[in-house]
């Protein structure tokens, strides 16, 4: 059975919809995380417009986020000053991200820019959290428990101005880093189409050191909102939001994430996360051979300037 | 307002069409023709449609007992494209220089009842704008800021090929059957991906090599229902199609939670 996604100008099967959706969905109630950086990979390779891919996908984050993050708050789990000041950076860092895909899409540079993104922040994250999933385990069979080593470092982002207190993270740190963080979050949000938890997570441990507990629900509560504000951006500069498309990626991601919440509980961390490294390497290794490979066809048309009418 | 403008140029077209081929053909073969939809709607479910074309030709010069050649060239409306070549720049394959064609046919079909090359000559098809060769030379007359011709036509020739391979560019050979010696059938295909707007089929009768009789008739593409909704909002209030997009999302997201609770 086919669907006309309106925007994307073209027919799809609707299981093949539901079914990446229910697979992400999946992937991504298992394993904790957006599942952004999956998904829009899978569209563009599932012949969708990357432009379109971008966006849609941030409207379906805009869904999953915003469940993720009532369950959060009602656990108390959101440092919302540090959210405000996540979304301050993050609103500015999406505004340009969203004119640098309109200004790429006018020089037919933005399949090679997403596809970049991509290469670099799945191969980075991907090895990463290998070597790190590796390194637990031997650890763990080795008998020692990981050391412990993360309060009391005094450490450069203290002798920063614009010192805040945030209490609910129980720091009293300057609000250039959470800011900066928020804007390079925003830029991946709009260029990548993900809602960039898998940067934003680390980056909150280990340079903000904020509490691991208030870590997730903070970073969705700002994906709410960046994630919405850059769906809005790309639809009124770029008009490539295909709500048809989003919808049905919606659907099919609940009821995946459901059973992957229910998997995901019965793996061991780091095999967990080993798991999800080699899932991110490989999409990436798929990507980069895409770029490297001599294409059959050496040229690509596009329907030309902002696309439409 | 737009829809009214639309209804009366649509009108005055037909008009005009009616005005205009009697005089044409007034010494020559009479055709026919007509479509089995004039419109065709683009709704939730549009995978691609058929379209039947069916005619008559009557009279004219030559041997009635063999009926005349026939070429059929459904055309979209005329879109930019643009077309890059892809390098290899520091390892990896980008797409380096590019160009932009103002007027490009968004689909094109050709549609004749045996190999083009047995119906006439490639200069009467040129002369007549019919074939992919006339849309070629169309692009490299409108085709500017080459370094050499043959550049230009690497670019017009990759644009032809790549929209043929998106099914927009078609040519069926034997795709014309006549039912008797007068009535004849063809079918051309409209992939899901079909430009929206207005089309023309142009019916083309060759007779030893000459054009005895042509036909025109015309065909509307556009999207209904909620794809129509859709896409206007998208278009025309893109403010209000990106919030709606929001609260669609969170919506979905906060049914999910409740019904996540629940259980």
């Amino acid at each position: 059975m086919q669907i006309y996604l309106p925007i994307a100008e073209q027919s799809l099967n609707v299981f093949l919809i539901l079914g990446m959706g229910g697979v992400v969905g999946f992937l991504s109630g298992m394993f904790g995380v957006g599942g952004g950086f999956l998904m829009t990979p899978l569209l563009i390779f599932s012949g969708i417009p990357p432009a379109v891919a971008v966006a849609t996908e941030a409207n379906q984050i805009v869904a999953s986020s915003v469940s993720g993050s009532i369950a959060q708050w009602r656990r108390n789990n959101v440092d919302v000053k540090m959210g405000l000041v996540l979304l301050a950076g993050g609103l500015i860092g999406s505004a340009v991200g969203v004119q640098l895909v309109k200004i790429l899409r006018e020089q037919g540079q933005v399949d090679l820019v997403i596809s970049l993104s991509y290469v670099l922040f799945l191969g980075v994250i991907g090895s990463l959290m290998l070597v790190e999933s590796v390194r637990t385990f031997l650890k763990s069979r080795a008998g020692n428990a990981p050391p412990a080593k993360r309060s009391g470092q005094h450490n450069w982002i203290h002798k920063l101005p614009f010192k805040m207190r945030f209490q609910r993270s129980k720091l009293y740190i300057s609000a250039v880093p959470p800011f900066l963080v928020g804007i390079f979050v925003g830029l991946l949000a709009a260029i990548m189409g993900v809602g960039g938890g898998f940067i934003m997570v680390p980056a909150m441990i280990y340079l903000l050191r904020m509490p691991t507990s208030v870590v997730v629900g903070t970073s969705l509560f700002q994906i709410v909102f960046v994630t919405s504000f850059v769906t809005i951006l790309h639809a009124t500069q770029n008009q490539t939001v295909d709500a048809v498309l989003a919808l049905m990626l919606m659907i099919g991601g609940v009821i995946g994430a459901q059973f992957g919440a229910q998997v995901g509980q019965k793996l061991r961390g780091e095999e967990l996360r080993a798991l999800l490294a080699i899932l991110v390497l490989a999409m990436c290794s798929k990507i980069a051979f895409d770029l490297i490979v001599q294409p059959s066809e050496l040229f690509a048309i596009s329907d030309a300037i902002g696309g439409g009418h | 307002m737009a829809l009214l403008h639309r209804c009366l140029s649509q009108g005055a077209l037909a008009a005009f069409l009616l005005l205009a081929l009697p005089v044409v053909a007034a010494h020559a073969q009479e055709v026919e023709a007509d479509l089995t939809t004039r419109t065709i709607a683009v709704k939730a479910d549009f995978a691609g449609a058929k379209v039947l074309l069916f005619g008559s030709v009557v009279g004219g010069p030559g041997d009635p007992e063999t009926p005349p050649d026939i070429i059929i060239v459904v055309r979209g409306p005329d879109q930019p494209l643009s077309v890059h070549r892809k390098k290899k720049f520091a390892g990896i394959w980008v797409n380096s220089g590019g160009t932009t064609f103002s007027a490009v046919p968004g689909y094109y079909a050709i549609v004749t009842n045996k190999p083009v090359a047995d119906i006439a000559s490639s200069y009467a098809l040129q002369e007549h704008k019919i074939g992919f060769n006339s849309v070629k030379a169309d692009l490299i007359l409108s085709a500017g800021g080459f370094a050499s011709s043959g550049l230009a036509r690497d670019y017009v020739d990759a644009a032809v090929r790549l929209l043929g391979r998106k099914s927009l560019y078609q040519e069926h050979i034997g795709g014309i059957a006549y039912v008797g010696k007068h009535l004849f059938r063809a079918e051309f295909e409209l992939p899901a991906n079909v430009p929206l707007g207005d089309y023309k089929a142009d019916v083309f009768l060759f007779r030893d090599g000459d054009m005895v009789g042509t036909y025109q008739t015309s065909l509307t593409i556009e999207k209904s229902g909620i794809e129509r909704v859709i896409y206007s909002l998208a278009h025309e209030q893109p403010l209000i199609y990106g919030i709606l997009s929001v609260l669609a999302a969170i919506a979905a997201g906060m049914g999910a939670s409740a019904a996540f609770r629940k259980k």
